[in-house]
């Protein structure tokens, strides 16, 4: 199995057209948009096959520290690839690919009665949030201290005081919210897709306080197929590539 | 029974063909341990452990994985006695059906438990509403961790008292019976610390397997320092932020469990019990 990733690699190493296979890490936000970015990279390079481990980026980053093997890494935050970049795990400078705004949501049946951003507030309501190491948990609460200066200081200890559960992906957090166990959630703007909206409602995050997240992606140092990196790298970044991740609903980098 | 778990001349058919069992024996015997001492032989060289073991993260992880377990042992000694002892005496039909889905819990992947106690107690599961009428709230809570250990670890203890309780003579009882203890006190006095050393040897596997319990947990009680994070939902957290803070968790839940499993059994044997244990 090794010896046949091995010299499928190798061919695509030499070859103009890369193949083979390319082990790719991708940030769990990105699970719906990159499983289509590995249909349409069919189209320029067919022989090509992407396979991915999606998981929230600070597990990615723990996981190419012990040695996992993969050829790109795409973090939703800056910091868990600033860190993979200080233990010399990618082959920098990574480059922003992607941008995501955050959204409040909440059960279709709204429980917990929240209809506008401050009412995440209210005493007593059941809060997710992903945990502080996770990007969009940290992305939260950046949020919640960027409104302070309007909904007064006591407004993030009060939120935090409804936390009941700080999940390992933006993904959980999202579960948590559909199956109605929590009244109210933080994710992105890209995880409310058609489908999840028949499960929950969204209730925006005035612009003014939003946080806008940069994604970055880079190959890593260790790829097996550097030549099959690159060209996943290329084609996310293309007018191709930005178009799938914008009907996902992200922001492309050319916007 | 004649022997008592102590070392004795039987039949041995492998004798002169060591090579066979002697290799493939001490590769086992390497798998299971090595990686457990490797986790000392990472943490140990660390410094500052005592530091780590006093930072709030760990020891409200270690306050909650108490509670919870020795909770989740109460639950199962209370329901799994009376169980294992009827499963064990009385004509159960269909009883090889029966005992096949009560151990189901323990050898179903940790997700599927997860899963299944989230459809059975959550908001929109079977009890929801009746939960929520009561306004009794299950999930996010310490009593789901609880409902969690003790749903993948009841098994095991009902399993062991199964075994104790069918090794208890029911002649004994007979007699105890006609000598005039009532009915329960014949099984608190001499049901009960007849079969003692497998409840208690079933119990410490039990509350081991409930302190150890990660995927049911997650997945039902969530995570949340304080109430919901036990021991090995805080190694899984540390190990993205902080290696040390993980490995020295680690290290507690390889020596606890350990030091029980090896107490009661070296304790059991030295009574002459050691069949059970």
């Amino acid at each position: 199995m090794f010896l046949w990733v091995g010299m499928v690699s190798q061919a695509g190493a030499t070859a103009s057209q890369p193949s083979g296979e390319v082990v790719v890490m991708a940030a769990a936000s990105l699970t719906a948009a990159f499983t289509d970015v590995a249909g349409g990279i069919r189209g320029p390079h067919p022989q090509l096959r992407i396979v991915y481990n999606f998981a929230g980026s600070q597990a990615l980053r723990t996981q190419l520290e012990q040695g996992a093997a993969a050829d790109v890494f795409a973090s939703a935050d800056d910091s868990q690839m600033q860190r993979a970049l200080d233990s010399g795990l990618v082959d920098g400078p990574p480059q922003v690919f992607v941008h995501n705004t955050l959204l409040t949501i909440v059960p279709r049946d709204n429980p917990g009665q929240v209809t506008s951003f401050a009412d995440i507030a209210k005493p007593g309501l059941k809060l997710t949030l992903a945990g502080p190491q996770v990007p969009i948990g940290r992305y939260s609460r950046k949020v919640l201290e960027a409104v302070q200066a309007d909904y007064g200081t006591d407004f993030a200890p009060r939120v935090l005081n409804n936390l009941v559960s700080e999940e390992t992906s933006v993904k959980q957090v999202l579960v948590k919210v559909q199956l109605g166990e929590a009244d109210a959630g933080i994710v992105y703007a890209s995880d409310v897709s058609e489908k999840v909206l028949q499960d929950v409602s969204a209730i925006s995050i005035p612009d003014a306080y939003n946080h806008f997240a940069s994604y970055p992606i880079a190959a890593t140092r260790a790829a097996r197929n550097p030549s099959g990196a690159a060209a996943f790298i290329r084609f996310v970044l293309s007018p191709a590539g930005q178009a799938i991740l914008k009907a996902h609903g992200f922001i492309p980098v050319t916007e | 029974m004649p022997n008592h778990g102590r070392r004795h001349s039987r039949f041995w058919p492998l004798a002169g063909r060591s090579i066979l069992w002697r290799v493939p024996a001490l590769v086992a015997v390497v798998f299971l341990i090595l990686p457990l001492l490797a986790i000392f032989l990472k943490v140990l060289p660390q410094g500052h452990l005592w530091h780590t073991l006093q930072e709030p993260f760990v020891t409200q992880a270690l306050r909650t994985s108490l509670i919870t377990s020795l909770s989740s042992l109460a639950l199962t000694a209370a329901f799994g006695t009376p169980l294992a002892y009827a499963l064990a005496r009385r004509r159960v039909p269909g009883a090889t059906l029966l005992d096949t889905l009560l151990d189901l819990p323990m050898m179903l992947p940790p997700t599927v438990a997860g899963v299944a106690l989230l459809m059975t107690f959550g908001r929109r599961g079977l009890l929801g509403p009746w939960l929520e009428a009561l306004g009794i709230q299950v999930v996010f809570t310490m009593v789901a961790v609880v409902l969690a250990q003790s749903f993948v670890s009841m098994p095991l203890y009902v399993r062991s008292a199964q075994a104790g309780f069918r090794g208890v003579d029911p002649e004994l009882e007979r007699v105890a019976y006609t000598l005039g203890y009532s009915g329960i006190r014949t099984f608190l006095r001499v049901t009960v610390p007849l079969a003692f050393p497998a409840l208690l040897s079933g119990a410490v596997m039990a509350w081991a397997r409930a302190l150890g319990e990660f995927g049911a947990t997650i997945m039902f009680a969530g995570n949340l320092t304080g109430r919901t994070q036990t021991m090995p939902l805080a190694i899984y957290i540390a190990m993205e932020s902080d290696l040390t803070t993980a490995l020295v968790l680690a290290t507690l839940l390889i020596i606890v469990p350990f030091g029980c499993l090896f107490a009661t059994r070296f304790f059991a044997r030295r009574r002459n019990y050691g069949t059970y244990a």
